[in-house]
């Protein structure tokens, strides 16, 4: 914008247009266009292939970048509205999205948010909230990372190449499946493939809601990982439908954030998500070239590093001993 | 009486001398510029301080925001291994923004001086301090440059000087106070300050409103556009015929 209106002197060589600046009104800092654009090129070819927000990687790269903490979670959430509308549509048209299975686990998650938020009062009050978020964060992320993990690399091994996702489900019944079966309210979800109680979804989608509360994340990472092992959705509409529900929980995030704290920082939205929207829709086209199993074993990969950096982080000695108070 | 006449007389003289040091030889300083604009673009600015100190003393300019109290979380060990924040600690009459410019000749260590970050201490607790120090200095809200402030040669009694200062980019719209001491054998001799004040201008100015004053619309605003570009990008990929 700035170098249209300044064309003798904006932007006349690339060295130029690399150090381009913009000043940020709430987050109160400037930060180089380039970069953040980049950076939001990045997650959002994440989330188109993984079905998750990204604000795992996104908040701590911003606080780098001399963002304030809290400014840095509540513009991520914008800019993840715009990243999953783009990636939604995407995964829509390839017909990736479950939207009666999105919409339960969208109204389980939003009960589960307003448990979660209680939760935090109760363990702050306790006065070892950040202990209990650190240690469910690695023993959640380096759970779920493992256990992808290896069941993928073990069905990849298994299978021949030809058999999908979904006919691994119906061979052997497990106590788990047969609980699944007793449940009341059983119904067909035709895009998934699957027949479950309507109750499953929703439980879950509290279950999941009370963690990303808790965790301070949008939920993604959990959501995903359900959805497949517990829902036992195929990958693919896995994540289109996750992206499905991340659009509205982040929609949600943004409103609250910006009415009740003045977080969300409009210029710094806008610039992550002209790379976050673009980035979505190469990712959706990366995700469909990939097999189920091969999504799984990255996806797992990607949680386990997130979990081992949370590790350092929790053992090696910081530099400063002092953190600005509002942030995770 | 003698000693009545003798007093009032050493007083005058003081009185007298002072007076001649505050017209000829004293301490002031101009700024410039006085204003600092933050628009669209800003990325920093260059502060530069011209001002004269007595002849034989040395200039120190600070630039320092108004004293708060902060609040931050302090790092400490759980279970003997694991850092997290363990607790809160408060700090009284902080600024949050201290900028120290030295001419470089003197050896002192401005950080630890009482001139430098030492004189905003007041009763807070030694360790945690210092990491604040660190904190600041990493973000880039305390620091101290040394040899920015040059001189030109004595004349009449004054010390003309010039310094340069960097302002940092994550300065607050506010009013900042920028002070020449004039420094003799590590004490302050004398003080002239300015006030600088930082405005938001343009497009920043009207979102910064925007966000506080209507901050509900504002956030259905960032939402409605964030999905626009979604959808916008979404039409584009299509019609640039992405196969299915």
């Amino acid at each position: 914008m700035e170098a249209r209106r300044d064309p003798e002197k904006g932007m006349q060589t690339v060295e130029e247009f690399l150090m381009f600046h913009m000043y940020l009104p709430i987050a109160g800092n400037s930060v180089n266009v380039f970069l953040v654009f980049a950076l939001g090129g990045f997650v959002g070819l994440l989330s188109g292939i993984f079905g998750v927000g990204g604000g795992f990687l996104m908040t701590p790269l911003l606080i780098m970048f001399g963002i304030p903490p809290t400014v840095a979670a509540a513009s991520d959430s914008n800019q993840i509205v715009g990243a999953s509308t783009s990636g939604c549509l995407a995964h829509y048209r390839l017909g990736n999205v479950d939207f009666k299975m999105g919409f339960l686990l969208l109204i389980g998650g939003v009960l589960g948010g307003f448990a979660g938020v209680q939760v935090i009062k109760v363990l702050r009050a306790m006065g070892n909230a950040d202990f209990l978020i650190n240690i469910t964060y690695v023993l959640m992320l380096g759970g779920v990372g493992a256990y992808m993990f290896l069941e993928s690399v073990q069905s990849l091994r298994k299978k021949a190449p030809e058999a999908s996702a979904t006919a691994a489900a119906p061979k052997k019944k497990s106590r788990y499946a047969a609980m699944m079966e007793a449940l009341p309210l059983q119904t067909d979800f035709v895009k998934s493939g699957v027949r479950l109680s309507m109750l499953m979804p929703l439980l879950l989608g509290v279950m999941v809601g009370i963690l990303a509360a808790i965790m301070g994340v949008g939920g993604g990472f959990i959501m995903v990982p359900i959805m497949v092992y517990l829902l036992r959705m195929p990958m693919h509409v896995v994540v289109g439908t996750s992206l499905f529900q991340i659009l509205f929980t982040c929609i949600n995030v943004t409103i609250l954030q910006s009415y009740t704290n003045h977080t969300v920082d409009f210029v710094l939205a806008v610039l992550l998500l002209l790379g976050s929207t673009l980035g979505a829709q190469f990712g959706t086209r990366i995700s469909r070239k990939l097999k189920g199993e091969q999504l799984k074993i990255l996806l797992a990969s990607l949680v386990l590093v997130v979990m081992v950096k949370m590790l350092l982080n929790l053992l090696l000695t910081p530099d400063v001993l002092l953190a600005y108070a509002g942030g995770h | 009486m003698n000693k009545i006449a003798t007093t009032c007389l050493l007083g005058l003289a003081a009185l007298l001398l002072a007076a001649s040091l505050a017209l000829a030889a004293g301490t002031d300083l101009t700024i410039r510029p006085n204003l600092v604009t933050i628009g669209t673009s800003f990325n920093g600015a260059q502060l530069t301080v011209t001002g004269h100190v007595p002849e034989g003393d040395s200039a120190v300019i600070r630039l320092m925001g108004e004293p708060q109290h902060r609040t931050f979380r302090q790092k400490g060990k759980a279970l003997g291994v694991l850092w997290m924040n363990l607790k809160t600690v408060e700090l009284r009459g902080v600024p949050d923004v201290f900028l120290m410019g030295t001419d470089g000749v003197a050896q002192v260590n401005w950080e630890h001086s009482d001139l430098g970050f030492q004189s905003i201490k007041g009763d807070a607790d030694d360790l945690i301090f210092d990491e604040f120090i660190k904190l600041m200095e990493r973000d880039g809200f305390y620091e101290v440059e040394n040899g920015v402030v040059a001189y030109e040669p004595a004349d009449n009694g004054e010390r003309p000087f010039k310094a340069t200062l960097a302002i940092p980019s994550a300065m607050h719209q506010g009013v900042y106070r920028v002070e020449v001491l004039a420094v003799k054998d590590g004490r302050v001799a004398d003080v002239a300050a300015r006030e600088l004040h930082t405005r938001l201008t343009g497009l920043p100015e009207f979102l910064s409103a925007f966000a506080f004053d209507h901050s509900l619309l504002y956030g259905v605003a960032a939402v409605i556009i964030a999905i626009l570009a979604g959808l916008a990008m979404s039409l584009i990929f299509k019609e640039r015929g992405g196969v299915h």
